[in-house]
């Protein structure tokens, strides 16, 4: 049985390693899942607001110059109440409109790194400051004339971040107890012949054992009667033992001759 | 031996591997499916999101057309704007504009599937007919013109996972082979290699050679027993050391026993099963990068001479080569420093020229780190294959011991 549980303890401790990779792996392919998700949202609703924009820029107005700026601002940003801000800035990266009261004076500068990368595409990036996602708005001529820049906040991503790797990590725990006791059923069923054989060996050196003991305090006048005790006592083998006991029984009788001729010899000394 | 029959059975292998592989993938599938569950409900309301912009964007510019006075039947390039808008979003399956008859008018889908009627919901106040669709309506002023349709893919969730499930997949039979090779390793260790001993001693013990001790007694029965007549071998050499050396050449000689003048020494069995587990983990410790190895060749910094495929082949290539220039010098070398030695001797240069693969950013340093690791496989392999000849020859000599003495033993009883 020792062996069962050393066994069934691997096979734990594997799927516990395997359960944990699991879930850390998930939980990090779910971040890039809803980063994803509400990146490509945000960036579609930059390209959509930056529309009446693009329109001001190809006939050649700047943008601070659109009337209506503040209000279509707004209505994108009713589309989410949870959008922080969306800005609009000029070529030199000036905040030009912007739904937030207190707006920043210039384009973060991890905005602008990632509004160069995006060369005049749709784009959206994680950073400290939340999910940033905006798009270039270009001249007639190609020339930037500036863009539109959506602020959103990290802080439900995050939760839900926390969320999803508890939730995994409580389904892999109830993975792991039923995947442990039905596994344990099943190497118990599956190597029960195997572990037949393991026990008989057990079972032919405990009975040895116990013939042994059995005679551990005869008196001297018996004492050669023991190389008969130690050979093992007819249909006493466990199944399976294949001689084990006969042998056990033979090694046990070299013993016990060599201590008489050992004793013997003293006694000649004496 | 019925244990060593047991443990070396086709049979045993086979349970324990289906047991074990079988163990662990039950288990990653069975949360792969809750994840999916989770993962479905936790993005259900980000897709809600996208489908209300999708929503507000075609409901936008429909409103617009039909307030300017174009019936909504008769608005052109509707299928092209549907087509842009369902391009930008990867989960949506079908977008549908409809007239108030149940009319399709416009409708963009993937697949090549457009103009199939998929459902046919009536139009719905606000959001959400069915799982998977929405239905929105369109309004001009105070009546009700149409209403837009937007289907989204069901299996979203699970495209996106799939490389998450290959990738622990397949981690996932790499350590259902560990645990098989830890279980063999295991039972090897705690039951055939102790029950080894133990006969072993037993059998020397029987012709009345009391010259061995074994240790690591194993579990249960076999422990006592190994403990038990190791001691017989160290009580009788105790005794016959107090005796004077006449006495004791005489009193062995008249026993018939064997023991050691310097007492019994620790019995040392080599089996083939001992080097598995090592040789299992070196392997896989020195190979695990050669699947992406290429793409990472490939991708590092290279001589403006060397061509990318070229790039992506050297290390494999030199590889090889060095395996094939070590090859015939490790075996004697095994010989010479002996296999167990040799092979724990190139563990560290082999943890460090993996190391030092991992920080090399150009090809000329990634494959001559590669080189090293070749050199160092091929000579813990070898090492290992040295062991193993050593005790396979070991254990026939054994075998061959043991007939001989049997049919001596039978010879003698002829007589």
């Amino acid at each position: 049985m020792a062996l069962f549980w050393r066994v069934w303890a691997v096979v734990v401790v594997v799927n516990v390693l395997v359960l944990a990779f699991f879930v850390g792996l998930a939980t990090l392919r779910y971040a890039s899942i809803d980063a994803a998700l509400v990146g490509e949202r945000l960036a579609v609703l930059a390209n959509r607001t930056a529309t009446p924009f693009a329109a001001a820029a190809r006939i050649g107005l700047s943008l601070q110059a659109v009337r209506n700026a503040p209000a279509v601002l707004e209505r994108a940003r009713q589309t989410d109440e949870a959008i922080v801000a969306i800005h609009v800035f000029d070529a030199e990266g000036r905040v030009v409109h912007s739904t937030a009261a207190a707006a920043p004076a210039r384009l973060p500068p991890s905005a602008a790194v990632a509004l160069a990368a995006a060369a005049g595409r749709p784009w959206y990036r994680e950073t400290e400051d939340g999910f940033l996602s905006g798009i270039q708005i270009q001249s007639a001529s190609g020339a930037p004339m500036g863009g539109v820049l959506i602020v959103y906040p990290r802080r439900a991503s995050l939760t839900n971040l926390r969320a999803m790797g508890a939730e995994l990590a409580v389904a892999a725990v109830a993975v792991l107890v039923v995947s442990s006791a039905l596994g344990a059923v099943l190497l118990r069923l599956g190597l029960a012949p195997h572990l037949a054989v393991f026990r008989a060996v057990d079972q032919s050196i405990a009975a040895f054992e116990r013939r042994s003991w059995r005679q551990a305090f005869v008196t001297v006048a018996e004492r050669g009667e023991l190389a008969e005790a130690s050979a093992p006592a007819a249909g006493q083998e466990a199944p399976g033992d294949d001689g084990l006991a006969a042998l056990l029984a033979d090694a046990e009788r070299r013993y016990l001759d060599a201590r008489r001729s050992l004793a013997a010899a003293d006694e000649e000394r004496s | 031996m019925s244990v060593r029959r047991e443990l070396d059975s086709g049979f045993f292998r086979v349970r324990l591997i289906v047991l074990v592989v079988g163990g662990v993938t039950a288990a990653v599938l069975a949360l792969g499916v809750s994840a999916l569950l989770a993962f479905d409900r936790a993005v259900a309301p980000e897709l809600e999101n996208r489908t209300r912009l999708i929503g507000a964007i075609v409901r936008g510019e429909i409103q617009q057309a039909v307030e300017l006075g174009i019936p909504v039947d008769a608005i052109a390039g509707l299928d092209r704007h549907l087509g842009e808008t369902l391009g930008r979003f990867g989960e949506v399956e079908r977008i549908a504009v409809r007239s108030m008859a149940g009319e399709l008018l416009a409708e963009a889908a993937r697949g090549g599937a457009a103009g199939e009627s998929r459902f046919t919901p009536a139009p719905a106040d606000v959001l959400a007919v069915a799982r998977g669709s929405f239905v929105l309506p369109v309004l001009a002023g105070n009546e009700l013109v149409g209403d837009i349709v937007i289907e989204v893919n069901s299996r979203f969730v699970q495209t996106r996972l799939r490389d998450i499930f290959l990738d622990v997949l397949v981690v996932a039979l790499v350590a259902s082979v560990i645990a098989v090779e830890l279980v063999f390793a295991l039972a090897h260790g705690t039951v055939g290699r102790p029950f080894d001993r133990v006969l072993r001693l037993l059998r020397e013990q029987r012709e009345g050679i009391f010259a061995h001790v074994v240790g690591g007694g194993g579990l249960g029965g076999l422990g006592r027993a190994a403990a038990r007549f190791s001691d017989h071998a160290l009580d009788l050499a105790r005794r016959l050391a107090t005796l004077p050396a006449a006495t004791r050449a005489g009193l062995v000689a008249r026993a018939g026993i064997r023991v050691d003048a310097d007492g019994p020494r620790l019995l040392r069995l080599s089996d083939v099963a001992d080097i598995r587990l090592a040789l299992f983990l070196f392997s896989v410790g020195t190979e695990v990068a050669t699947a992406f190895l290429p793409l990472y060749a490939r991708d590092a910094g290279r001589p403006p001479w060397l061509s990318s495929e070229l790039a992506a082949a050297l290390p494999l290539l030199v590889y090889l080569l060095a395996i094939a220039i070590m090859s015939p010098f490790a075996g004697a070398l095994a010989r010479r420093f002996g296999p167990r030695r040799l092979f724990v001797g190139v563990l560290a240069p082999a943890a460090v020229t993996l190391l030092g693969m991992g920080l090399s950013t150009s090809v000329v340093g990634i494959t001559a780190w590669r080189a090293g690791l070749a050199l160092c496989y091929a000579l813990g392999t070898i090492a290992c294959q040295e062991y193993a000849l050593r005790a396979a020859a070991g254990a026939v000599q054994a075998v061959l011991l043991a007939f001989l003495h049997a049919a001596g033993r039978r010879r003698s009883g002829c007589r």
